[in-house]
C-alpha cells in the first residue's frame, strides 16, 4: 500500500473528523436528520458536546495507544495494557460505591457541583490508572522486559476487573451507572467534559511531542536510544504518566471503550512511514475519527434503539484485528 | 609520529549479580585507528564494548581526551562516542532517511528538533553510503546489506570521534563486507577511531590492532603481525585454528 506524507494524511483525517462531526450533529434519537438547525437547543446542548466529546475521547485513546505501542515496542500494546483502564474503572467504581456521585444525575446538580464531580471522577480514574500502572511495574520489576510487563499488565487487568465486579455486587445502587460505564457510553458527555478533555489532550499532545525522540530512539532498541543521549528511564516514566493521564481522562468521561487505542495507530501505520512525533498526532486524529464515527453508527444504526458505543468499537475493532492477523498469516504463508 | 590515545580504561569491571563478566580490563585505544575485539563466545567482547559506551553499569576508570567519561552529560557523551549494536533493530515503518536522521538526536534539543545542518549531515552520509536513492524506502523494503548500511549511516551521522560497533557485518554478503572495510578505512583516515567486535578472525586481522578477550579478561592487545598475538589466539581457541600469511594478509583457518 502506498504511503502518504504526514501533512497529507493529517489533512485527510481532519476532513474526515469534520464530516464525522457533521454527521454526529445530524444524528438524533430517531436516527439521521438531514435538515438540522444550528440554533436548535438539542443540537447545541446535547449533540454538539456529545459529538465533540466523542472525538476528544477517541483522540485521547488514539494518542495513548500510539504512546503504549511506542514505549513497549509492541504493536499489540494499548492503553488497556498495564491494567491502566481496569485501574481507572476501579477508581470510578470506588467513587460511585462511596456515594461520591450520590443518587443525583449530573443534570440535577449545580454547575460547580458538576465540575467537582467530573474532576473527582477523573481524579479517581487517574489515581486508579496510576495505581494499576505502579502495581504492574512492581510485578514486572521495571519496564526493561517487555514480555514480563505485558503479562503483569494482563494479570493486574484481570484482578482489578474482578474487584470492580465485586464492588458493583456489594453496592447494587451503582449497578446502572457502572453498567453504562463498562459498556462505554458517550451519551453523558457535556460541555464541561469537553473542556476537560480538550485541556488534557493539549497537555498530553504537547508533552508527547516534546519527548517523542525517546520513542524514535526506542524504535532502534534500548541500547541505541541510550547511546543517542536519551535518558531512557526518566523519559519513559514521563511518557507513561502522559499515557495514564490520557487514558484516565477518556475512561472517566466515556467508560471503557475498547480497541480505539489499539487500532488507531495500526491504521495510521498502514499509510504512513515516519517519525514518532507525526505518528502520535496522526494516531490522535485517527482515534477521533474512529470514535466519532462509531458514535454516529451507535446512534443511527438501530434508531431509536441506541447501541453502547463500547460494544460497537469492540465488535469493529476485534474484527479489524482478526482481519490483520489473517492477512499477516496469509502474507507469511505466501512468502 | 606521536601516538595518541582516543580513550583509556583502567580496571574496567562489570558485575552481573555475583558473576564478574568483565574483570579489571586495562587498555589504551589508539586514536584514528581501527581496533578489533575478538574472542570466543562468552569472552566478554560485547560487555567490554557496552561498558565503554556507558550502556552497562561498570566500575573502574574511563577517560576520553582527559575527561572522565562518567562525569560527562549524557548528550556530550553521545556526541563523543557513537554506537552501532549487534543486529540493531530498526522499526520497519521508519524510512532510511528517518533512521539516518536519528543519528543527529544528540545534537538536537527537545524543543527545536532537526535544523538545516542536521539535514545536510544526514544527506552527506546517505550519499557516502550510497543510500540516497533508497532514502524514502522503509527498512522493511531493504536487503540485509542495505539495511545494515542504513543503520551504519545512523551511527555515522552522530559525527562522533569514536565509533563503537558490535558485530556490524554479521549476516551480510562479501561485497557488503568489502564496502564496510572501505568505510572503516575512510573513517580512520578522517580522524575517527573505530572499535569493532568481529567474530570473523580473517576480517579482524585486517585491523590496525587486535584486542583478544577470554573469560572476561583482556588476554593481549597487539598488532595483527605480532607473533605473540598469533600464539595467544591459538591458545584461546584451544589450538583448533591455524594462522597463515597469504597474499600479504593474515588468514585464520579452522583445523
Amino acid at each position: 500500500m502506498n504511503k502518504i506524507p504526514a501533512a497529507q494524511l493529517a489533512a485527510w483525517l481532519a476532513a474526515l473528523s469534520l464530516i464525522a462531526m457533521g454527521l454526529g450533529l445530524m444524528t438524533g434519537s430517531l436516527g439521521w436528520e438531514w435538515g438540522v438547525s444550528w440554533n436548535d437547543p438539542i443540537v447545541q446542548d446535547i449533540r454538539l458536546p456529545r459529538t465533540v466529546g466523542a472525538w476528544l475521547a477517541g483522540a485521547l485513546l488514539g494518542l495513548a495507544g500510539a504512546l503504549a505501542q511506542g514505549l513497549f515496542r509492541n504493536p499489540l500494546a494499548d492503553p488497556y495494557l498495564l491494567g491502566s483502564a481496569s485501574g481507572a474503572s476501579l477508581g470510578v467504581a470506588i467513587a460511585l460505591s462511596l456515594g461520591l456521585w450520590g443518587s443525583a444525575s449530573f443534570a440535577d446538580m449545580s454547575e460547580v457541583m458538576q465540575w467537582a464531580m467530573r474532576l473527582g471522577l477523573t481524579g479517581m480514574a487517574f489515581v486508579g490508572a496510576w495505581a494499576a500502572v505502579l502495581l504492574t511495574l512492581l510485578l514486572a520489576k521495571g519496564v526493561e522486559h517487555t514480555l514480563r510487563l505485558l503479562l503483569a499488565g494482563v494479570v493486574v487487568g484481570v484482578v482489578l476487573g474482578a474487584l470492580t465486579s465485586l464492588l458493583t455486587l456489594v453496592s447494587p445502587q451503582t449497578l446502572p451507572a457502572m453498567q453504562s460505564f463498562l459498556l462505554g457510553n458517550t451519551s453523558m458527555l457535556s460541555g464541561q467534559a469537553c473542556v476537560l478533555m480538550a485541556f488534557v489532550l493539549l497537555l498530553c499532545a504537547g508533552l508527547s511531542w516534546i519527548f517523542s525522540p525517546l520513542l524514535d530512539g526506542l524504535r532502534l532498541g534500548e541500547s541505541t536510544a541510550q547511546s543517542l543521549g536519551l535518558r531512557v528511564l526518566p523519559l519513559r516514566v514521563v511518557l507513561l504518566a502522559v499515557m495514564g493521564l490520557a487514558t484516565a481522562t477518556a475512561v472517566a468521561q466515556t467508560g471503557l471503550i475498547a480497541f480505539v487505542g489499539l487500532v488507531a495507530p495500526h491504521l495510521v501505520r498502514a499509510r504512513f512511514t515516519g517519525r514518532s512525533a507525526s505518528l502520535l498526532v496522526l494516531s490522535m486524529l485517527m482515534g477521533g475519527v474512529l470514535l466519532t464515527t462509531a458514535d454516529v453508527l451507535a446512534r443511527g444504526l438501530w434508531a431509536p434503539q441506541e447501541l453502547p458505543v463500547g460494544v460497537l468499537t469492540g465488535v469493529l475493532g476485534g474484527g479489524y484485528l482478526l482481519w490483520r492477523i489473517h492477512s499477516s498469516q496469509m502474507a507469511g504463508s505466501s512468502a | 609520529m606521536m601516538l595518541t590515545y582516543a580513550f583509556t580504561a583502567q580496571k574496567l569491571t562489570v558485575q552481573r549479580g555475583s558473576l564478574c563478566v568483565l574483570s579489571e580490563v586495562d587498555l589504551s585505544v589508539h586514536a584514528d585507528q581501527w581496533t578489533c575485539v575478538v574472542g570466543p563466545n562468552g569472552a566478554g567482547k560485547t560487555t567490554l564494548l557496552k561498558a565503554i559506551a556507558g550502556l552497562l553499569p561498570s566500575t573502574g576508570e574511563l577517560r576520553v581526551q582527559g575527561h572522565d567519561l562518567r562525569t560527562l552529560a549524557v548528550k556530550d557523551r553521545a556526541k563523543m562516542m557513537a554506537w552501532l549494536g549487534q543486529q540493531e533493530q530498526g522499526s520497519d515503518d521508519l524510512s532510511v532517511q528517518d533512521v539516518v536522521m536519528l543519528g543527529r538526536l544528540p545534537h538536537q534539543s527537545s524543543w527545536v528538533g532537526a535544523d538545516a545542518q542536521d539535514m545536510a549531515q544526514a544527506q552527506t552520509w546517505l550519499a557516502q553510503l550510497q543510500l540516497t536513492h533508497l532514502k524514502d524506502k522503509s527498512l522493511a523494503q531493504l536487503s540485509a546489506g542495505e539495511r545494515q548500511r542504513a543503520l551504519l549511516g545512523r551511527a555515522l551521522a552522530v559525527q562522533a570521534p569514536i565509533l563503537l560497533m558490535d558485530e556490524p557485518i554479521a549476516n551480510v554478503d562479501l561485497p557488503n563486507q568489502s564496502d564496510w572495510l572501505q568505510t572503516v578505512q575512510h573513517l580512520t583516515q578522517h580522524n575517527t577511531t573505530v572499535v569493532s567486535v568481529l567474530h570473523d578472525l580473517n576480517l579482524a586481522m585486517r585491523a590496525d590492532h587486535v584486542l583478544l578477550m577470554n573469560q572476561g579478561r583482556l588476554v593481549i592487545h597487539a598488532k595483527p603481525d605480532d607473533p605473540l598475538l598469533h600464539q595467544a589466539l591459538m591458545e584461546v581457541f584451544a589450538h583448533r585454528i591455524t594462522i597463515h600469511r597469504v597474499a600479504d594478509q593474515w588468514v585464520v583457518l579452522p583445523l
